[in-house]
């Protein structure tokens, strides 16, 4: 009967739920947080209760099968060990979480920017203003795993730049997961001050066997400042990767994001962008590369709340084998907002018979002087540029390899951007390598 | 021809006309209704009185069962205000004993409230080229043509006449489409539809004429639950459309209609509606119709083709999302829609593409209009089932804004399950372009001339795919609904 | 027919036009001529009435009618016609019925009874036969898909069909190549009367080779800095925009 099957579900959701809670609990003993962090816990599980364990059905999940996800058994992962191996060039220079914990700060305090401050969360959070904007967040969130994200910070970052100063160099931030079943919560607030500039750059790196790394990272920019970020995303094989994106921008702020899929396993990227002051622009460009059965999940909203501001979202998916994309993003042009402008572009390629894209790209408009598009193409390549590069010579093989290559780089060539985007060529050259052989 | 004098009288008429919804007034009329409220007795009760074979009641009472084990829906972008399902009465029919599809025995005030529609039924006056099957509330009232359609062997009736006199039919088709339990509302109108529309087309036959349908709801308390089915056999060709109009109280009525369709192989079915309700006051939002159908289309048979072309200008809530099943290979479905919604009036509305064959394709193109507070949204699913190769789906969906209070929502779901598919969706949405209102305005144009000129241009391509006949009656009802808002 | 008298003008909050001053009779063609940015095409849309602009200052009368207080769609009833650099695309509405529109208009607005399509499609007929213009320019979407010559040649069917008093040629030759150019200027040049009048708004000296002006005009940053006849324009077009100060 279906009334006994939703019974069945509800309840088994009910018990996710409890045993979520009894994890925290036994986290909470362990790490012993301080005050300040103890309420944003306390307020984001209690925020997780309310919105449940999301089922297959909620609307922000539709295209994740959260069952297993469900049906995983976590341990907690234990503090930062000094001795990690942390892949990576310069890694030393690096802002590290590793399980959730900042690494001791010394090699980058001590090298660069003195308008560049990092701060480790628990000491940042003695500023009542920074504990209360993420208690607002959390409190006000609709994301059931950005809350319970929250829920189990341990440590965090938090980075800021100074108004009207520019960072010399990027700042680099490394997200690293020991191998599960653990589940690890790191969480990096970016402050970037009124005119100033600042490049992030956040690598995914480690995971694997059943991890889930849970993050949450805002970005705050003040008036005229200017944030260009880089995510590298995706853990190992059967590793969860949730990351949370909470951006505000103020009067003619420039948020310009690229994002890349090039590790493996079930990643979700889920960015909440609001535009609180006229003039301010977004972007972001994603790039990913199935291979196997990696998946991965975009939800995206864009929220105008004032005038004359633009967004711009461009989505290029490769999928091979049982890969899965899915993108579900919004657009939401508020009352007030006039004169928005919006564009939203989706472009998969299916280069197998069984994988799969799912594509929602939503528009919801209450105000009339707006300007806004989408688009969406599923498909295979395109036999005739195929054939095109066969009758110049080039075998079927490279062509193809050539084509899918040019199609991933459309969303990394972005004008003007100063976070370095050649690791990610690399990284997604020598996934094409293996998705080859 | 008229002179010129006689034309512009004509159109000033109309125009005055449009100031109020001009369909509004009640037929006074003695009706047989069925108390209000809902319940297993009810259903038996429209049985008995339709005199109907044993399958259509067992059908209508495990439809009730399935029906009580559902809840109402809510996902739509609709702000819907409670219905009370036991204060509707379920079946109301108009007094007076006419034999089933029988013109001569229709009462005169029928008559004359379809004359009154522009729908004239009687003989002399009908159209010549149009069927029409006419809907009084529950009840097909006429259908003319009849005779002259038997002779190419299409059969077009009522519904109750069908289950009468091609049981067979009935039997295999009904609810093969949309079933029983596939929705809330599907559960509710398979319980208790009172009457409708039905059309056999042999194999290998083009319709001689457009078929037509009208429905016209009267009584104020009763739920209108029509029921359609389409039949078009191997090789043959029918086009359909489907009007209605309501008169104007200050209560809401509910309309849960369902339509299905199916098209075996190499036939085509073009199924066309002009949906103009009553949309409640423009100023209060008080009354007019709830429109919550049900309409589907299976491609059954390699080759056949589906197309829906519908404008949308009425009803105070609309919520449908006319589909195809591509079933056969090789099968082609079609959405054509324009949708404005003006004062107080919300629609949620689309379509549903569900690859499953071979080589099917699929093209919606869709265009909302909203101005006033009103809300328009347009949700659309496109799903590519892995046994779906080579598929192919086009999609645009346009919006124009007419106003700073009034919404647009576009909801669309692209699912692909196999690589071999190549699946399009374009969607914009913005006001009406200054550059276009002023190029025209300095040819001389007035402003409100300019506006009506982009809007219809706007529609353009979904008004190219009405039956000749409804087109020019489609863009001027658009204009008249626009004038009224847009001052 | 057309006094504009130190006119000033903004658009997007930016003051371009500067001060111009300019006296159009029935029966003259006038050029103004400029570099990019002087201000050519901005006076044109001000003269249409363009939302996008703002007046500063000035007046301008039109047939001793001030042309501030007529709406865009007045202004062209009064006789007022822009041919656009760049025309408008409108998709779904055709030209033929957008034709009809404005030259029913006309009519009504002097007066006179509407045409119906079949009596349109007459006059249509002919102004495009005149104008060398194939089938297809009625039944496509306004300027939609046109080429550019094509778009162009439209705007002067247009003029051919409201016979305007004055029309304002905004860079009719841009985009042309020598044969649409030399059938766009014939077209031009058949409708001109001594009855009306023309602004010829042009980059390049070439045009006037085709539609002889008697008074040119150049403009630059916003004022007319040197006026004369068709001579000034072929110095001009020796010496070069650069070498302005030397004609003032």
């Amino acid at each position: 009967m279906l009334s006994n099957t939703i019974d069945h579900k509800e309840s088994s959701e009910q018990e996710t739920v409890a045993k979520t809670v009894d994890l925290y609990k036994a986290a909470l003993k362990k790490s012993n947080p301080a005050p300040n962090l103890f309420v944003l816990n306390e307020a984001a599980i209690s925020r997780f209760t309310e919105l449940g364990f999301p089922a297959r059905k909620h609307e922000m999940f539709t295209f994740i099968d959260t069952r297993k996800l469900e049906e995983a058994e976590f341990r907690l992962a234990n503090d930062y060990d000094t001795n990690a191996d942390i892949p990576g060039d310069d890694v030393e220079k690096h802002i590290v979480l590793a399980d959730g914990v900042l690494s001791p700060l010394q090699p980058y305090v001590a090298g660069n920017d003195k308008n560049v401050l990092v701060t480790p969360l628990p000491k940042a959070l003695a500023n009542h203003t920074l504990r209360d904007m993420l208690l607002a967040s959390v409190n006000n969130e609709t994301d059931a795993f950005a809350a319970l994200g929250t829920a189990f910070i341990k440590d965090g970052v938090v980075v800021e730049i100074l108004p009207d100063t520019k960072a010399t160099m990027p700042i680099k931030i490394t997200l690293h997961t020991n191998k599960g079943p653990v589940i690890t919560a790191p969480l990096v607030v970016v402050k970037a001050g009124a005119r100033s500039r600042l490049q992030v750059v956040v690598e995914e790196t480690g995971g694997g066997e059943s991890s889930f790394m849970n993050a949450n990272i805002h970005f705050i920019l003040e008036d005229g400042a200017t944030l260009e970020y880089l995510l590298s995303q995706g853990g190992g094989c059967d590793s969860w990767s949730f990351i949370k994106h909470h951006v505000t921008q103020k009067k003619e702020s420039r948020f310009s994001a690229v994002c890349a899929f090039t590790g493996s396993g079930i990643t979700r990227n889920s960015i909440d962008a609001r535009l609180i002051g006229d003039d301010a622009k977004f972007s972001l460009r994603s790039t990913s590369l199935l291979l196997d059965k990696d998946q991965a999940h975009f939800h995206v909203r864009v929220n105008h709340e004032a005038k004359n501001c633009e967004s711009y979202q461009l989505f290029k998916n490769v999928v091979t084998d049982s890969g899965r994309v899915s993108v579900d993003t919004t657009v939401a042009v508020g009352n007030g907002a006039s004169l928005s402008k919006s564009d939203q572009l989706v472009n998969n390629l299916l280069l197998t018979e069984n994988g799969r894209a799912d594509v929602k790209p939503n528009l919801t408009i209450l105000n009339d002087d707006v300007k806004c598009a989408h688009g969406a193409t599923t498909g295979k390549l395109d036999e005739e540029q195929v054939a095109y590069m066969k009758s110049r010579g080039i075998d079927e093989a490279s062509s193809k390899r050539a084509l899918v290559t040019g199609f991933l780089n459309v969303a990394l060539s972005v004008p003007d951007f100063k976070c370095p985007l050649e690791p990610i060529k690399q990284k997604l050259l020598a996934r094409m390598e293996k998705a080859n052989a | 021809m008229k002179s010129k004098a006689e034309k512009q009288n004509g159109l000033n008429d109309v125009i005055e006309d449009s100031r109020e919804y001009k369909y509004g007034f009640v037929t006074d009329i003695e009706t047989e209704t069925i108390p209000k409220g809902l319940s297993e007795n009810v259903v038996r009760e429209i049985s008995k009185r339709k005199e109907e074979p044993d399958f259509i009641l067992n059908f209508r009472l495990k439809a009730y069962r399935r029906f009580t084990e559902m809840d109402e829906p809510k996902w739509a972008n609709l702000k819907i205000p409670p219905i009370d399902f036991s204060d509707i009465s379920y079946y109301s029919a108009p007094k007076t004993k006419a034999k089933l599809g029988s013109i001569d025995d229709v009462a005169p005030e029928i008559l004359e409230t379809f004359d009154k529609l522009g729908i004239p039924l009687m003989e002399q006056k009908r159209l010549s080229n149009v069927a029409v099957d006419a809907v009084f509330d529950s009840v097909s009232v006429a259908t003319t043509h009849k005779e002259k359609l038997l002779a190419a062997g299409v059969i077009f009736c009522s519904i109750s006449e069908a289950i009468r006199d091609y049981p067979e039919l009935v039997k295999k088709y009904l609810g093969s489409v949309v079933p029983i339990g596939d929705n809330f509302y599907s559960a509710l109108n398979s319980a208790v539809f009172s009457d409708g529309t039905f059309v056999y087309v042999p194999p290998d036959t083009h319709c001689p004429m457009e078929l037509s349908t009208y429905f016209r709801i009267n009584n104020s308390e009763s739920g209108q639950f029509e029921r359609t089915l389409i039949i078009c056999d191997k090789n043959s060709h029918v086009s359909y459309l489907e009007g209605c109009t309501a008169p104007q109280f200050d209560t809401r009525q509910l309309h849960a209609a369902i339509v299905e369709l199916v098209a075996l192989e190499n036939a085509e079915i073009k199924y066309s509606t002009v949906q103009n309700w009553y949309p409640g006051d423009p100023e209060t939002g008080k009354g007019g119709i709830h429109n919550f159908v049900v309409k589907r289309g299976t491609c059954l048979g390699d080759n056949s083709k589906i197309s829906w072309t519908q404008i949308e200008t009425g009803s105070a809530i609309t919520w449908k999302y006319p589909s195809c099943i591509l079933k056969g290979d090789n099968s082609v479905g079609e959405f054509y829609s324009v949708a404005l919604t003006t004062g107080h009036q919300q629609a949620d509305t689309g379509s549903k593409m569900i690859h499953i064959g071979k080589n099917t394709k699929s093209l919606i193109i869709s265009k909302g209009i909203s101005a006033d507070v009103s809300s328009n949204t347009y949700r659309g699913l496109v799903r590519v089932s892995p046994t779906a190769k080579g598929a192919r789906n086009y999609t645009q969906c346009d919006s124009l804004l007419l106003g700073d209070k009034c919404g647009a929502h576009t909801f669309p779901y692209i699912e692909t399950a196999t690589g071999t598919a190549q699946v399009e969706h374009e969607a914009s949405t913005s006001k009406i372009s200054d550059d276009q209102l002023f190029y025209l305005q300095q040819r001389g144009i007035s402003r409100e001339t300019a506006m009506n000129a982009i809007v219809n241009g706007f529609c353009k391509d979904v008004f190219n795919h009405l039956p000749m006949e409804f087109s020019v009656e489609a863009e001027r009802l658009l204009m008249l609904k626009l004038e009224n808002s847009v001052g | 027919m057309l006094k504009i008298k130190n006119l000033k003008a903004a658009i997007n909050g930016k003051e371009i036009i500067k001060g111009i001053s300019l006296t159009v009779n029935s029966g003259e063609t006038h050029s103004i001529m400029g570099p990019n940015g002087s201000g050519k095409s901005t006076l044109s849309k001000v003269l249409a009435g363009d939302p996008s602009c703002e007046i500063l200052g000035g007046s301008v009368t039109f047939n001793g009618v001030n042309l501030f207080d007529l709406e865009p769609e007045e202004r062209a009833l009064a006789g007022l016609f822009l041919a656009y650099q760049y025309p408008v695309e409108i998709p779904g509405l055709s030209n033929r019925e957008f034709l009809r529109m404005a030259y029913n208009a006309k009519l009504s607005n002097e007066g006179a009874e509407e045409v119906d399509p079949i009596d349109f499609d007459e006059i249509l007929n002919e102004k495009m036969q005149t104008l060398g213009m194939g089938e297809k320019f009625r039944e496509r979407s306004v300027n939609a898909g046109f080429s550019g010559g094509e778009k162009k040649k439209n705007e002067i069917l247009q003029m051919a069909i409201l016979q305007p008093a004055l029309s304002i040629l905004d860079e009719i030759d841009s985009g042309l190549d020598i044969d649409a150019l030399r059938v766009v200027a014939d077209g031009v040049n058949k409708l001109k009367n001594d009855k009306n009048a023309l602004i010829v708004i042009t980059h390049y000296q070439r045009l006037l080779d085709y539609i002889k002006p008697d008074f040119v005009h150049v403009l630059s940053e916003g004022k007319i800095v040197a006026s004369g006849t068709s001579e000034l324009a072929k110095r001009l077009e020796a010496r070069g925009y650069n070498d302005i100060a030397v004609l003032v």
